[in-house]
């Protein structure tokens, strides 16, 4: 659904991503871990169409999509719920969602993505009319994933979604993640909760400075010796 | 309840206000008032909701005020016609300055619009076959109204101008409701997270400024049909500088603020005219004194009495 050819990216002189050749199939749930710094975060950018590769290709459902601006690619179907749940302080949690909604393909209505997102978030039904600001940190990530969905994703790309959840939370969000994934949405989940992201997905892509280095099903990751010292500190 | 008839009764007030005095030299002070008014929404557009600041908004009103004199005076075109014309040719303006300007942002875009305010001054200045450069133009033709005739008195002349003030007024408060104006909100609070959600960040913006420097070439065509007088001055720093006074002061970002700002400016302009211009001190003044102390306008002095009425967790049923 997804392949990324030898990308490049570049900040200035200084190489962000190296070569990283990736593909996410229909249906999967795939990982990209990776410590700090690694171009995890760089590398959904590029995907969303936020950071122009320096060099290689993007296809999305066999299309080129690294030189369209994020909006046609969210058009497209491919969206990006960013990294710490960026909200809008000032606004609504309704607001918020019709914000999501604002390229959103037509081919579902508007009321009925706004009710499946409702009843796999009930909170944010409750807290409708409360200011984004005023969330605690698990709401606001349901309300960035919630956002991410009115626009009718069918690839959802989350980044570090349990960073700073409460464990309670980062169950919860587990579950959402499942429910998506089953109502038909392919997913890509960058964690550094590798133990987290592995138990989810298909299976993994780890990269280290800029580079794939593994890849690998995900229950073979798990059990991979460079994996447990390296990330899970086993 | 009493929240809700609040600004309909703003509206009535600010409809028959010449209705209370018989005085011109007042009615001519609230025409001033009105279009000013006007400009300064139009610029609160674009500082207030895209969260840019232009230097450059003077000239859109100058461009509008001198196409709709040039073009009634040698074409003969009938005035509400011109008017349009003149949104037009600042809209024009406006898309083709936007264009090249708004894809940087910040102190960058500022200069920007500043170096282009000062081109379209120069140029009016010294165009001397079209504009008749410093010397301005005078005679133009006031407004006609079908039915009513040619608008000689002030009082007639203020309906004109506050109808298009309260129109306009509605449709930037029915903007930041809709969905259009919250992809303004989502570029002015973090453009780079509106760009993530799919907003078109620079077609935002691109609309925003083209619609702004539409309503400000409108308001610069009755500004010339109501003074009947106009010079390159109209697009001076002086104005520009002006038209921010007015945004800051009031309260950008709202709908009550720039109108607010409007009549402070225009009171003491007329207060303090005995002290010539030593009054751009005060005004300067004002202008710093109000970043400092009330940085989000005189309309925000209000605001706190008002959260209290309205709290922040408001449960609605579920539709």
């Amino acid at each position: 659904m997804l392949e990324l050819v030898g990308i490049d990216v570049r900040y200035g002189h200084k190489r962000a991503l190296e070569g990283v050749s990736m593909r996410v199939n229909q249906g999967e749930i795939v990982t990209l871990i990776g410590s700090n710094g690694a171009g995890k975060t760089t590398a959904l950018k590029t995907m969303s169409g936020l950071i122009r590769p320096a060099a290689g290709e993007i296809r999305f459902e066999g299309e080129r999509i690294d030189r369209l601006p994020p909006h046609r690619i969210i058009e497209r179907g491919l969206v990006q719920v960013p990294e710490g749940r960026l909200l809008f302080p000032d606004m609504t949690v309704m607001e918020h969602l019709d914000l999501g909604a604002h390229r959103a393909r037509s081919d579902q209505p508007f009321s009925a993505r706004l009710d499946g997102i409702l009843s796999l978030f009930p909170i944010l039904a409750e807290r409708r009319a409360q200011k984004a600001g005023t969330l605690s940190g698990g709401q606001q990530q349901m309300l960035a994933i919630g956002r991410a969905l009115m626009a009718a994703p069918r690839f959802l790309m989350l980044d570090e979604p349990s960073l700073g959840l409460a464990p309670v939370m980062v169950d919860l969000l587990a579950d959402a993640i499942r429910t998506m994934h089953a109502s038909g949405i392919t997913i890509l989940v960058v964690e550094q909760r590798v133990d987290l992201a592995l138990s989810l997905a298909d299976r993994g892509y780890v990269l280290e400075t800029g580079r794939i280095v593994i890849e690998d099903s995900a229950d073979r990751l798990l059990s991979d010796s460079r994996i447990k010292s390296a990330y899970l500190g086993i | 309840m009493i929240r809700k008839a609040l600004p309909f009764a703003a509206a009535l007030v600010l409809a028959l206000l010449p209705l209370g005095t018989q005085s011109t030299y007042l009615h001519h002070v609230m025409v001033l008032w009105m279009l000013y008014a006007l400009l300064a929404l139009s610029l609160n557009v674009i500082i207030g909701y895209l969260g840019e600041l232009s230097f450059g908004h003077a000239a859109f009103f100058g461009l509008g005020a001198y196409a709709s004199a040039i073009l009634t005076m040698q074409t003969g075109v009938p005035v509400w016609l011109a008017l349009i014309a003149a949104g037009l040719v600042a809209g024009l303006f406006g898309f083709v300055i936007g264009y090249v300007s708004l894809r940087i942002v910040g102190p960058q875009f500022a200069i920007l619009t500043l170096g282009f305010g000062s081109i379209i001054y120069t140029v009016t200045n010294y165009w001397d076959d079209l504009t008749r450069g410093p010397m301005g133009i005078n005679n133009i033709p006031p407004v006609t109204v079908p039915g009513v005739g040619p608008l000689g008195e002030a009082r007639d002349y203020y309906f004109v101008v506050v109808a298009c003030v309260l129109a306009f007024a509605y449709a930037c408060h029915a903007l930041m409701r809709s969905r259009t104006g919250r992809a303004f909100l989502a570029v002015r609070e973090n453009a780079p997270l509106a760009a993530s959600l799919g907003i078109d960040v620079f077609r935002t913006k691109l609309l925003g400024f083209v619609a702004a420097t539409v309503v400000a070439g409108i308001a610069g065509g009755l500004y010339a049909h109501y003074l009947r007088v106009i010079t390159p001055e109209l697009m001076s720093l002086q104005y520009m500088a002006a038209l921010i006074i007015m945004v800051v002061v009031g309260g950008r970002g709202t709908v009550v603020g720039p109108i607010l700002g409007a009549l402070i400016y225009v009171v003491l302009l007329e207060v303090l005219r005995a002290f010539g211009p030593l009054r751009l001190i005060v005004f300067a003044a004002l202008l710093t004194g109000s970043v400092i102390f009330v940085p989000h306008g005189l309309v925000s002095l209000w605001r706190p009495w008002r959260r209290r009425a309205d709290p922040a967790i408001r449960p609605e049923p579920a539709p």
